[in-house]
């Protein structure tokens, strides 16, 4: 049941400086799940399974954004710790993704803590200001990333350990109950995300568009791209038509 | 580019201090890799920006005395999207650079306060269109690219990379040279044509319609299974498709979205999920 430590830091390092790339560093859209969960998969050995488990997560997590002063569920987390553990103990990938919803609060926790850090930084820099070293204060921005680093680090390290031992006991005597009730639960957090973003850009004149998205799909069968293609296209016709013609009205 | 300001200067003084590609290439590089690094709740991103500004202060003042000044004035409250600090950076080099090269006095004095007042009034406005402009971007390449991924298809990931990244460079780039080159006239001509509105309202329809066909396509809720009551077997997937096919993801999400409108944390939605999954569980429902 037990898994080689050097193998555990190994996932936990690659976990880690996936994670880190989010506020560590200009983040290069490698945080995004569906990226995240390749990069798990491929260093770990099982490309596909990553590939598909970051293609649900990033469509779980497709709501959460941070707005404004609050940090969000950490989807990256989220999505490297997933796979690694789905990965390391074979659990299908259905009830693996449920794992995600605790880890990414951990996250979510872990980089409050990072922030709260981060603010001590803010007044040694105002020392190095009054004293006009302004090398020194640039250079307070890796101390901030190395804080970062450290507070993914713990966490996931924790994860992997205990968590691959814990869910491989879980996994080798799941109730047909429990897989089931993960599996649907799993066909079901989507639409979170996409109730969220829904929420996030409502406003009532946009509902029309909501709708003949949904009735495309749903009805005609219309792929995604060919949608989007639409949706561009209305897009286009609002900002150059609309606008265009409130424009003249108010001459 | 820069020619401009030197013409304008030309009038009150003979430019001394200029910036060369040299330290806006800097300032450019610095903000773009390191926007998030020192966030922290007591002032943000301010270290962030400072540390942009940094090559371009010890370029523009030789003396100590005025480094300091202006190490202190980037030291004051800044939070934006990332990507969005481009605009205020770009135009604080430029004022930077007028205030560099004008004598001590009144003049000299007021530009300096302009500095933060205008970095204080457009980081909020920019923060409101850059995150949901950002949320609804994200979002529409995340499910072309989930599309592909969850098909096993590294595609996803490719394009994500691909969009995702050419998206954010684009919009640091142009923001923060078109903002240096045309300093505080940026914000008059943002107000005059309104041009972030527009771009919101063209990406929320696009975002809306894409949401649209996303909904029936990928959540994974069908209700396959039959309830036998008597000689009667209801197939419930079938009845609700004959009323109209996906409609019970809709349903799903609206409430979702209700809810999360009304302040209910998205902690607690999952959990609602949950139990509601482990109901149709017990039931008997697959998914």
């Amino acid at each position: 049941m037990g898994f080689d430590l050097g193998y555990v830091i190994y996932v936990t390092l690659v976990c880690t400086i996936i994670g880190w790339f989010g506020y560590g560093m200009y983040n290069m859209f490698l945080n995004q799940p569906v990226v995240a969960g390749a990069l798990v998969g491929g260093l770990l050995g099982d490309l596909e399974t990553g590939v598909i488990i970051g293609g649900t997560l990033q469509l779980v997590y497709m709501g959460v954004v941070g707005v404004g002063a609050a940090i969000p569920v950490n989807k990256t987390t989220a999505t490297t710790v997933t796979t690694a553990l789905c990965i390391m103990t074979g659990i299908s990938m259905d009830n693996a993704i449920a794992l995600a919803v605790p880890v990414a609060v951990l996250g979510q926790l872990a980089q409050m803590l990072a922030w709260t850090l981060n603010s001590s930084l803010m007044h040694a820099a105002d020392n190095y200001a009054e004293k006009g070293e302004l090398d020194k204060m640039a250079h307070l921005t890796f101390v901030g990333s190395a804080i970062f680093f450290v507070t993914q680090l713990v966490p996931i390290f924790l994860c992997i350990y205990f968590g691959s031992s814990f869910v491989s006991a879980i996994n080798d005597n799941m109730p047909a109950l429990v897989q089931n009730w993960l599996s649907i639960s799993t066909g079901m957090l989507p639409a979170l995300g996409f109730g969220m973003l829904f929420a996030m850009m409502y406003k009532v004149k946009y509902i029309p568009f909501f709708i003949i998205g949904f009735v495309l799909t749903a009805v005609f069968g219309g792929s995604l791209l060919a949608v989007a293609a639409l949706g561009f296209a209305f897009a286009m016709i609002v900002y150059f038509y609309v606008n265009q013609g409130k424009k003249k009205k108010g001459a | 580019m820069a020619e401009n300001n030197v013409v304008e200067n030309v009038e009150t003084n003979v430019p001394q201090h200029k910036l060369t590609n040299k330290e806006l290439n800097s300032c450019f590089w610095r903000f773009v890799f390191f926007p998030m690094c020192t966030i922290n709740y007591e002032r943000f991103q301010t270290l962030q920006y400072f540390q942009a500004m940094k090559k371009v202060i010890q370029k523009l003042y030789p003396s100590k005395e005025d480094q300091i000044d202006a190490a202190k004035r980037h030291m004051a409250f800044f939070n934006t999207t990332p990507q969005w600090m481009g605009i205020p950076l770009g135009i604080s080099c430029a004022t930077e650079e007028t205030i560099a090269n004008l004598p001590k006095g009144e003049e000299r004095t007021e530009l300096e306060n302009s500095v933060n007042v205008v970095k204080a009034s457009l980081m909020g406005p920019l923060a409101g269109i850059g995150d949901s402009l950002d949320a609804t971007i994200v979002a529409i390449i995340g499910a072309l690219s989930a599309g592909f991924a969850i098909n096993g298809s590294i595609l996803g990931a490719v394009l994500m990379l691909v969009l995702g990244n050419a998206y954010y460079l684009s919009i640091c780039y142009f923001g923060y040279f078109y903002s240096y080159r045309n300093g505080i006239k940026v914000i008059r001509d943002m107000n005059k044509s309104n041009i972030l509105d527009k771009v919101m309202e063209a990406a929320s329809i696009l975002g809306m319609t894409a949401l649209g066909a996303l909904v029936p396509s990928w959540v994974g809720f069908n209700l396959t299974t039959n309830i036998q009551i008597g000689d009667y077997v209801l197939n419930i997937q079938q009845e609700l498709n004959n009323i109209i096919p996906g409609l019970a993801p809709l349903v799903l999400t609206l409430i979702l979205a209700s809810l999360y409108k009304k302040n209910i944390s998205s902690i607690k939605l999952v959990v609602l999920i949950f139990i509601i999954a482990f109901v149709m569980a017990l039931i008997g429902l697959t998914a």
